[in-house]
């Protein structure tokens, strides 16, 4: 298919979505129904087209970038129109796809107040294109535009539809709505690391002889062009930018895609282009993981709100996905990369569970949500099987990201202190016993025991159909994925073995 | 939930053996590392150890060894038939079936580590067995009595006899599924699990009476039934092995369990009736797996008799990465007369003590010394320590503490962030812009008005006024003029 081998078919998945929105606010507010059916279709389209590029992309050649183009687009920088993907972006970039088609599914009929599908329908379709945009890029400031158009789509989704309920918040004399506190939160939290970020690509830009495209920045870099305190530098800004996407109040799209940006940016730029970096601040990164592995848990069993704890959790697996990241090992990569699929499916499916639960019960406390299984079967069904999946069972999807990273902690790439990065693993292991604790816990005080009396004369509907539809494809995917994670690493191997024999040499 | 955590806290330590065993190795294939664990060493040697405890641990938790066995009780509260199954011949077996499948690789590169494994079978054993003694609850008498039994097979394993502890396991199947199934029999037909409430059933369920008889003694090792055969091959192998303490635990242990078991059915099926219902024997449907299944606890010692036929022996032998291992050639016969007379002798004071005594009608149980039954009734106090010191800590103050952390300071110094922000944007509104800025834009206002002011009052409309001016004016420019240029 020529449109697809000379790069309009990946322009296409990433703007399409933008162009859907517009028309989206073309069309009058009352339309609802017309609306909700555009934004499906135009998902759905979306997503058919990134699998076209799956079976487009030559997966014997997978670490090679494929499907992609370049068009000059600003003369006087230097900045190209570059776009392309590998076998790390692939599973990326159709997760993103995949995940946003099931979040349209689920908000046709569950959006909360104020209702109003037109705005949210759109901003999540203006999300899709920055998502997708950030893993389709080879050229800085685009990844940059498009890394910073996730902001605003999620600044308003969080603004005006999040958690109306009004919280005091420690340094603040007055209270504040949570969702106004939360969407102000995220908007500065990861401006200040993107300021950062670009300050780092700057630097990058004008040693590396005037260029802001990552292949060729990767070449400069490989071959000895940032050194010293500059690349030191660079490395620590580009480390804040990608490490500040902190899930607060979590929702499906944050935690199952924006938090793999940060990471993604790891394994794309800061890795590739600044190896020596990388190698030194490996160690510092591996201990990090594991605080933020033991921390997540930690702080986990201590919350009364199911969905913070769910929040929370992708603190933990994150860790994991750093941890392999941290070791510079093929082993370890590509054990982020699969921790970063199946989180965003698992954890996806975790918010989805909770937040329709909230809104069947109208309250996320955990201390009245008793007795699930019996009032919501299949609800309740789903959260177990998710939370076993959560918590590493084997068999499921989870547990490749959290052994194969423990796997790649041993023995980290050559040079690193063995010490601290198996006291890391040691640490993470500790870690999947902490979070089999407070999944099963939770799972004891939601789904099992008697339901409390005030939920008896209620009328609770279980999981309806459009739910499931959302849900189910995920639940597939664990099992699939658990049993057969070549899905994923038949894409990503290649690439992660070339990227790091590129950079720390064969 | 116990069980889940007691087995992924021993996972930690079955997960980094592996990582451990994996990344030395260079593979995962359990073939592949028994080859170099018995033909090449130097990969293996700096790590054997550590990895074989590391494997250890795994299986203590999975087979419910000495401390990771507070589980397995617990687990009682499942139905029967569940606890038949899993507790009795499959799941738990799965620790001793891993040390079995390694038994080459401990045997070869880590025999000090197969020292440990030894000591805490025999604890686990001896602990265990202690504690079905005072156990009022019968399927948690026949739990203890499980552990206990694992005990045996992975003491086995200690000893290098792994042989003898997959023959222990294979016939241990056989009568504690048996044993379970029967007590199932019973509950479900007085409703109630408590062996104080028993009594009498050998008159109503004559079919389960007698079943549970086999599998009580194959339990307790005597000859023909199936538990003397594979018990007297781990005593051999003790005796064999120089291990004379141990020996004597495990005799110890056999008395026990005859011990335990006699009490146990003289408590559900002697005597008299103590209940309250109707108890009758059960349907064909529970009845006749327990018919099969005493069938197979009395023959199933059969497949491995010393000196006669060692068809099992020979068939769970490694052929591969062959490890040479004690088989006896005949029997032991010290090994067998102290394990027969110690089943013997725990059969007879069980018999008198609660038949004969009639502490099963009396109530009084003969045995109750205290300290030492408060002590086995809280089970060593160990589900206590547990929560006091692992549980309780991290899950309520850890926990919270680091979410109030969370919370209070990392949260505090974020918005500490937005508040400094604000600060010095007033700080800036107010001084900068409106007193600073603002005020230097209308002073320069404010200063030419007033600047103006005073300017004006020189047009006074005097022409002599303006010709002292002229004048002035051009006396200072001229002495300017004379001393600057």
């Amino acid at each position: 298919m020529e449109l697809f081998t000379n790069g309009i078919g990946l322009s296409a998945v990433v703007f399409f979505p933008l162009v859907s929105a517009f028309v989206i606010t073309l069309i009058p507010k009352a339309q609802e129904q017309l609306i909700k059916r555009f934004a499906l279709a135009s998902s759905l389209i979306t997503f058919v087209l990134s699998a076209i590029l799956l079976f487009q992309f030559d997966f014997s050649s997978a670490e090679k970038l494929q499907l992609g183009n370049k068009i000059s687009w600003i003369k006087s920088i230097n900045a190209n129109y570059e776009i392309g993907i590998d076998g790390i972006s692939l599973p990326l970039l159709v997760l993103s796809t995949f995940i946003t088609v099931l979040a349209i599914i689920y908000s046709l009929e569950h959006l909360p107040e104020p209702k109003s599908p037109k705005g949210f329908l759109a901003l999540i379709l203006v999300l899709e294109t920055g998502m997708n945009g950030t893993f389709v890029a080879l050229d800085l400031i685009l990844f940059f535009v498009f890394f910073e158009i996730v902001l605003l789509p999620m600044y308003f989704m969080i603004g005006i539809w999040g958690d109306k309920t009004v919280r005091t918040v420690s340094g603040f004399k007055n209270q504040i709505e949570t969702r106004l506190y939360a969407s102000i939160k995220f908007f500065v939290f990861t401006l200040f690391g993107s300021a950062f970020m670009l300050l780092g690509f700057l630097g990058l830009y004008y040693r590396g002889n005037k260029t802001f495209s990552i292949p060729e920045l990767i070449e400069l870099g490989t071959s000895g062009a940032f050194t010293g305190t500059f690349a030191t530098l660079v490395f620590a800004v580009l480390f804040l930018g990608f490490a500040v996407k902190v899930p607060m109040w979590g929702s499906v799209l944050l935690a199952a895609i924006l938090l793999k940006l940060g990471s993604y940016g790891f394994v794309r730029i800061a890795i590739p282009i600044l190896p020596e970096q990388a190698k030194a601040w490996a160690p510092a990164i591996a201990i990090l993981s594991a605080i933020g592995i033991i921390y997540g848990s930690l702080a986990c069993l201590a919350q009364t709100d199911l969905k913070r704890l769910i929040a929370f959790s992708s603190v933990g697996h994150m860790g994991f996905v750093m941890l392999g990241i941290a070791s510079l090992t093929p082993i370890g990569i590509n054990a982020a990369m699969i921790g970063m699929v199946a989180h965003g499916v698992i954890t996806g499916l975790l918010f989805f569970l909770s937040g329709s639960m909230a809104h069947t019960y109208h309250t996320r406390d955990m201390g009245r949500l008793g007795g699930n299984m019996k009032l919501l079967p299949k609800t309740g069904a789903l959260l177990g099987f998710t939370a076993m999946a959560s918590l590493g069972l084997p068999g499921l999807a989870g547990f490749w990201g959290e052994f194969m990273a423990l796997l790649g902690a041993y023995n980290p790439l050559d040079g690193l202190n063995t010490t601290v990065f198996r006291t890391s693993m040691v640490a993470g292991a500790i870690g999947t016993v902490l979070t089999a604790g407070y999944l099963l816990w939770m799972l004891q005080r939601v789904n099992l025991g008697e339901p409390s009396d005030e939920w008896s004369d209620k009328d609770l509907h279980d999981a309806d159909i459009y739910e499931l539809s959302a849900w189910i494809p995920l639940v597939i995917l664990t099992i699939l994925i658990g049993v057969f994670p070549k899905l994923i690493f038949g894409a990503t191997n290649d690439a992660v073995i070339a990227m790091l024999s590129k950079a720390f040499g064969g | 939930m116990k069980a889940f955590i007691t087995n992924k806290i021993a996972d930690v330590g079955l997960m980094i053996g592996i990582i451990i065993l994996a990344l030395n190795t260079g593979t995962l294939r359990i073939s592949e590392i028994l080859y170099q664990a018995t033909h090449e060493y130097e990969k293996l040697s700096s790590v054997a150890f550590i990895s074989a405890i590391l494997l250890f641990i795994g299986a203590m938790g999975k087979s419910a060894q000495f401390p990771l066995h507070v589980w397995l009780p617990d687990a009682m509260a499942g139905p029967t038939p569940v606890s038949a199954l899993m507790h009795a011949a499959t799941m738990v077996t799965a620790g001793v079936y891993l040390l079995a499948r390694m038994f080459p690789f401990y045997k070869s590169m880590a025999p000090e580590a197969l020292d440990i494994v030894m000591l805490f079978g025999v604890i686990t054993l001896l602990a265990a067995g202690l504690i079905a003694v005072v156990q009022d609850d019968l399927k948690k008498v026949l739990a203890y009595s499980t552990v206990s039994q694992l005990g045996y097979m992975v003491a086995a394993i200690g000893s290098g006899a792994y042989t003898a502890a997959l023959f222990h396991l294979w016939t241990h199947a056989f009568f504690k599924a048996l044993l379970f199934l029967g007590a199932g029999s019973v509950i479900h037909a007085v409703h109630s699990n408590s062996m104080l409430e028993m009594g009498g059933l050998r008159k109503v369920m004559p079919k389960t009476f007698a079943t549970f008889i086999i599998g009580t003694v194959a339990l307790a090792g005597l000859p023909p039934f199936a538990g003397f055969f594979s018990k007297d091959e781990i005593l051999a192998s003790f005796n064999h092995e120089g291990e004379i303490t141990f020996f004597f635990i495990a005799v110890l242990g056999a008395f026990i369990t005859a011990f335990y078991m006699t009490r146990a059915v003289s408590l559900t099926f002697l005597g008299e009736y103590r209940g309250h219902g109707h108890p009758h024997e059960s349907h064909n449907l529970m009845t006749t797996p327990l018919l099969a299944l005493s069938v197979f606890a009395i023959a199933s010692g059969w497949v491995n008799i010393p000196g006669v036929y060692t068809g099992f022996t020979d068939w769970v032998t490694t052929r591969k990465n062959k490890i040479v291992e004690y088989h006896p050639e005949s029997f032991d016969l010290f090994a067998l007369s102290s394990g027969l007379l110690a089943g013997l002798l725990g059969i007879a004071l069980g018999y008198y003590l609660y038949q004969l005594q009639g502490s099963a009608e009396t109530g009084d149980d003969k045995i109750k010394i205290q300290p030492i039954w408060s002590v086995l009734e809280n089970k060593y106090y160990l589900d206590d320590f547990y929560f006091m010191y692992v549980i309780d800590p991290v899950k309520i103050n850890i926990s919270r503490a680091v979410d109030k952390f969370n919370t209070n300071v990392i949260d505090r110094f974020v918005n500490g962030f937005g508040q400094i922000a604000s600060l010095l944007g007033g700080i800036v509104y107010n001084n900068f812009d409106q007193n600073g800025i603002d005020k230097l834009l209308n002073m320069s206002s404010s200063g030419t008005d007033s600047f103006g002011g005073k300017v004006k009052l020189l047009q006074t409309g005097k022409t002599q006024q303006y010709l002292m001016l002229f004048l002035g004016g051009v006396v200072t420019i001229s002495l300017l003029i004379l001393f600057i240029i």
